[in-house]
């Protein structure tokens, strides 16, 4: 499989009244054409801004791309001008959101928003469009388009937003899909038929698909791969199999431990935690940036920040990666 | 000992008024709940989104007022109580938010909005008193004392969660509602606040009753779960009888959308072909979509099947058999 997306060492910061806020700090890794990858990590860690970033979208003036480069098709997107990002935002690359009644006008109905998307980049008269729009609810499974196309976004319920907000960002036929965090918010239920409309449309259209989450049950059963970030830096990284049934960071032990999901052995009716909380990107350590919540820390971790250690296709950023190899338990 | 008995609980909002033209439109989104909590169990409520866990959850509370029904309160029928009547008990029931953050004024300091309700409904005396008292439960869950005079956006979602416990917790209640507290949260922080509600369970001797839909979080902390359907009450067991030994397709459904590690065929439920038979207001509420669904279904909504005790369904053609418990 060719490379889609390629960032490298990229790094986003934030100018605030209290110094530099570093959001992103290095970060590398890649899409094949065709695949989904998940970026896992907690509130903080970067995960959405690496994906803003991808679209261009870093909040300006404030934030800025402080070094590293984006390769999307061979091309640099970092040296793009805002309006030669016009024509790849959308078109290329588009966007799904944690919560679809927000990135929807509340004033218009639905089909009044799909299609000007699609007259805009399409060039179609307003009756091939509605054609086209009806199409692409009845892709992602809507099966009364006539209603939805008329509904205004408050009037629909969480999953049928969710598949409206998948539709119009197919509409342009984007080679690659981001998805925020697009299920934390729907039921159980709900959260499995999108997961599975999703790898109908990665399966069918070849779209690949950037996966934002922090729930490794998913990650198990949609991606192929998965990078996992801390502190605006990925620690871990490699095939899904790989990563989940061998990991050897500590925060994604960490994280796996901390889900009842995955947990059938509770010791003392208590879930195991990661202590403490992230640390604070205005002034983030000079060692390991997990150091003081580490179970197996040493006082070399301080010292600085530890590079790739490779095995494979399977990434890991840890200095005591070679002493122990940590078991799921 | 029942802390709280609930009998044949239901409410219906009216969605559109009666006009000279037009009759009222009722929409029942709770029917006949029968359901007792006994003092210090953990008892879950579980079900999708509108299937009426909050109104439940509300209506025990009082916030909500129950159409018909009854909620006894140590053997007291506390819907029938006036406002002043009632003012003991909003000392012994709190509620925690998912949303803590909206639960908050953002003009005033946590501090003073915790030790308010203290000094209005008479659990200290003076203020000193109730500022010592706030002072503890804050260090308690979790957080520092400086953090007494700082406002709720300065927090993160963890910490105004463990704020929404403090608060709860200040008015030295016995029974504590907890409406999906842990959905908005990350899972790391999602294990650091279960841990802590499970910690005070034990100092304070709570009961707690625990809404949400992600059943593997239910089956972790609580001791009883019931299961909930467009407002009706289809299944109750003890969580690991729940896990092991499903009686009602709902419960099923709820328990195939929990993702492990293994990969799993994903839409079992959505696949069920269109039925032949309209569903109708008496049918059974989940006759639309169950797989097992035959034309008695479409009749009457099944009655409460009792195996024993501990474990009750609503099902006419439940999954697997009853179990023989020899003696």
């Amino acid at each position: 499989m060719a490379e889609l997306l390629q960032v490298s060492n990229l790094e986003v910061q934030f100018s605030s009244r209290n110094g530099v806020v570093r959001a992103v700090n290095g970060v590398d890794f890649t899409i094949k054409e065709g695949e989904i990858m998940a970026l896992v990590g907690e509130s903080g860690s970067g995960k959405s801004i690496t994906a803003l970033t991808l679209l261009g979208l870093v909040p300006k003036p404030t934030g800025k791309i402080a070094n590293g480069s984006i390769l999307f098709e061979g091309k640099d997107l970092v040296k793009k001008s805002e309006k030669e990002y016009r024509q790849i935002r959308g078109q290329e690359i588009a966007m799904i959101f944690q919560n679809p009644l927000t990135a929807m006008d509340p004033s218009f109905t639905v089909g009044n928003q799909m299609l000007e998307i699609i007259k805009y980049r399409q060039g179609l008269s307003k009756v091939e469009a509605l054609e086209e729009a009806k199409n692409l609810l009845k892709l992602v499974g809507i099966q009364e388009q006539e209603r939805v196309l008329k509904a205004y976004p408050h009037a629909l319920s969480g999953g049928m937003r969710q598949r409206v907000m998948i539709a119009m960002a197919l509409s342009c036929k984007p080679k690659l899909l981001i998805a925020d965090e697009p299920t934390t918010a729907l039921d159980a239920t709900i959260q499995l038929q999108i997961l599975e409309l999703l790898k109908k449309i990665n399966r069918e259209m070849k779209t690949s698909i950037l996966f934002i989450t922090h729930d490794f049950g998913v990650v198990a059963n949609l991606c192929d791969r998965v990078a996992v970030m801390y502190a605006g830096r990925i620690v871990e990284y490699g095939e899904t199999e790989d990563v989940l049934n061998n990991p050897q960071h500590p925060y994604t032990v960490g994280l796996m431990n901390a889900m009842p999901e995955l947990t059938d052995n509770i010791e003392g009716n208590r879930l195991k935690q990661i202590e403490g909380s992230p640390p604070n990107l205005l002034n983030l350590p000079k060692g390991c940036s997990f150091y003081e919540r580490c179970d197996i820390a040493t006082s070399a971790c301080q010292d600085g920040f530890p590079e790739a250690i490779q095995t494979g296709n399977h990434i890991v950023r840890c200095f005591q990666k070679e002493v122990e190899v940590y078991e799921l338990n | 000992m029942n802390l709280i008995e609930i009998s044949g609980l239901g409410k219906d909002f009216i969605t559109k008024n009666k006009t000279f033209f037009n009759p009222e439109i009722k929409f029942s989104a709770v029917k006949d709940i029968n359901l007792t909590i006994k003092k210090g169990e953990i008892i879950g409520l579980i079900g999708e989104s509108g299937s009426g866990k909050s109104t439940i959850g509300r209506m025990i509370l009082q916030l909500i007022e129950p159409t018909y029904g009854s909620v006894k309160y140590e053997g007291v029928d506390i819907t029938k109580l006036s406002h002043r009547q009632l003012q003991p008990y909003y000392k012994k029931m709190q509620m925690i938010f998912q949303d803590s953050a909206s639960s908050f004024n953002p003009r005033r300091t946590i501090g003073e909005q915790i030790v308010e309700p203290m000094l209005r409904l008479e659990v200290v005396q003076t203020k000193e008193e109730a500022i010592d008292e706030v002072l503890y439960l804050l260090r308690r869950v979790g957080l520092k004392e400086e953090h007494y005079n700082r406002y709720p956006h300065q927090f993160s979602g963890g910490q105004r969660q463990r704020i929404g416990i403090a608060r709860a917790l200040a008015l030295k209640p016995e029974f504590l509602v907890l409406d999906e507290p842990t959905s908005a949260l990350d899972v790391s922080i999602q294990a650091q606040i279960l841990n802590l509600l499970l910690d005070l369970k034990e100092e304070f001797n709570l009961t707690y009753l625990f809404i949400g839909h992600n059943l593997s979080v239910i089956k972790f902390i609580c001791d009883r779960v019931a299961v909930l359907y467009k407002g009706r009450l289809v299944e109750l067991a003890s969580s690991d009888e729940l896990y092991e030994n499903p009686r009602h397709p709902v419960t099923q459904m709820l328990l195939h959308s929990i993702l492990t590690l293994e990969k799993k065929k994903f839409d079992i439920f959505a696949d069920v072909e269109k039925k032949s038979i309209k569903k109708t207001a008496s049918s059974c509420v989940f006759s639309g979509r169950c797989p097992n669904a035959t034309e008695q279904c479409f009749k009457q909504h099944p009655d409460e099947h009792e195996i024993n005790a501990e474990h009750r369904y609503a099902c006419y053609n439940p999954i697997g058999q009853d179990k023989v418990i020899s003696a």
